[in-house]
């Protein structure tokens, strides 16, 4: 990021290439798989940092930063009031592949299929700050800590959010597939 | 670590591997070639401005190369304008024609000149009425005696508004000092007038008007004792020539300076008697 901010463009492609995927999962568990919505989001964060990098000072990692605008940009984007009632509806569009497998795929690929969808669906449906601290953790690779930081509460809250996520997800998971 | 965090963390790894092996999407390629233009995009910009600001401080550093003589022209100014200051203030030539506040004021010198043209001027005129017959004419003292006496007052004038001008300067004493003997230098022109009705003129104005002018103080410096000194002094010498009739003019004008209020015991005692004998003379012919 140093690098970018001193006029390198290469580096700035490296960083993309590093995190591009994970926060674009990230973006796209938050809002329920919204795919038209996550790509939006996705690249307005990318627009922030890059328009913030004459700012930037390495006081932190950089994927505690670039997850820190994410996290501000999306709860920005909860806050408006026409956006509450898409928050809640999960984008059902997967349950298409899950019709179009059925017809010819065999068996195990079809229940490999609908247990993916089924964590997807899971951790959708966690309250906000438990899925927020367990796709922190899954997607950005950050530490108690960390996600501390990019949330804005204490590390034991972080903690108690990330325990009570898995406890939620081995309830709906089970008794299909639990998590081990 | 405690249990509870290392169950958590072995929690945490077992959902690691299920979501990761079950996360693959990524972000569309339109996305990414949006976001990497623009990346690419703000740097060529960073470089261009950077670029503008250096050739925008280049001209204004040529600018002033090639201005340089605007820079060197206000410092000489500066300086010129500045020697001039310093050399006003501290040049001890320049301070000396200034006008002197205390001591030896240009005015005294003025009320010295004044003096000596008048009392050079008497004397003319005594030395006119020498040459003539030991009963003068009547009509030819008055005209001798106003004219003598216009010329106190103006010369008493003059030197009593140059006087007035430079009491702002001076202190309280000195000015209020000038202003009283001016005053009765007045009254005593007029006190021969006065004594010329009553049949009590001699015929030599110029010498009362002399001892008038000399009256004044002609130096600043000059107490009132010196003066009052020189006085008594002067009405000694008439008493000691015999010259009464010159005496008693000068007595009665002395007295008007100096009020016995005052100045009591101040005269000798035999000027002292003469006083008391004319003033008891006067009450008994005014009785």
């Amino acid at each position: 990021m140093l690098s970018y901010q001193a006029g390198t463009a290469a580096a700035f492609d490296v960083l993309y290439a590093r995190h591009k995927g994970g926060l674009y999962r990230y973006i796209l568990r938050q809002l329920n798989n919204r795919q038209e919505i996550a790509g939006e989001l996705f690249q307005d964060v990318w627009m922030k940092l890059i328009n913030a990098r004459a700012n930037y000072q390495p006081t932190a990692k950089f994927s505690t930063w670039l997850y820190r605008l994410a996290h501000n940009h999306l709860v920005d984007y909860w806050r408006s009031e026409k956006n509450m009632k898409q928050q809640l509806e999960y984008d059902d569009t997967l349950s298409a592949e899950l019709q179009a497998d059925s017809i010819s795929a065999p068996q195990a690929e079809i229940h490999r299929t609908k247990l993916k969808h089924q964590l997807k669906k899971a951790i959708a449906a966690l309250p906000e700050e438990q899925r927020s601290a367990i796709l922190l953790k899954q997607d950005g690779a950050l530490s108690l800590a960390e996600i501390a930081q990019v949330t804005g509460v204490s590390r034991e809250t972080v903690k108690s959010r990330l325990r009570y996520g898995i406890k939620r997800l081995q309830g709906i998971l089970h008794p299909l597939r639990p998590l081990s | 670590m405690n249990n509870k965090e290392f169950d958590l963390d072995k929690e945490l790894h077992n959902l690691n591997h299920r979501y990761q092996a079950e996360s693959t999407e990524k972000p569309p390629q339109f996305l990414d070639k949006n976001i990497l233009q623009a990346a690419h995009q703000a740097v060529q910009e960073d470089a261009s401005n950077v670029v503008e600001v250096c050739s925008a401080t280049d001209e204004k550093v040529q600018l002033i190369k090639r201005a340089w003589y605007v820079p060197m022209t206000f410092v000489a100014m500066l300086v010129i304008s500045l020697s001039v200051i310093l050399k006003l203030v501290f040049d001890p030539m320049l301070t000396e024609q200034m006008p002197q506040m205390d001591g030896q004021a240009p005015s005294t010198i003025i009320n010295q000149q004044d003096e000596s043209a008048v009392i050079s001027k008497a004397r003319m005129a005594e030395t006119s009425m020498a040459g003539q017959a030991a009963e003068p004419d009547p009509r030819r003292q008055m005209m001798q005696a106003q004219s003598a006496r216009i010329q106190s007052t103006s010369v008493q004038q003059q030197s009593a508004s140059r006087l007035k001008r430079q009491q702002l300067k001076r202190s309280s004493k000195q000015a209020a000092l000038s202003t009283d003997s001016e005053q009765k230098v007045e009254e005593a022109s007029f006190g021969s007038l006065a004594e010329k009705e009553q049949g009590l003129w001699t015929g030599q104005p110029a010498k009362i008007a002399s001892l008038a002018v000399v009256s004044k103080p002609a130096d600043a410096d000059l107490s009132v004792s010196a003066e009052r000194d020189q006085r008594i002094k002067a009405l000694l010498q008439l008493y000691n020539s015999g010259n009464l009739h010159e005496l008693r003019p000068a007595l009665l004008l002395y007295r008007k300076d100096y009020p016995l209020k005052q100045y009591t015991n101040q005269l000798p005692e035999k000027l002292h008697e003469l006083e008391i004998k004319w003033h008891s003379e006067k009450q008994h012919k005014t009785q």
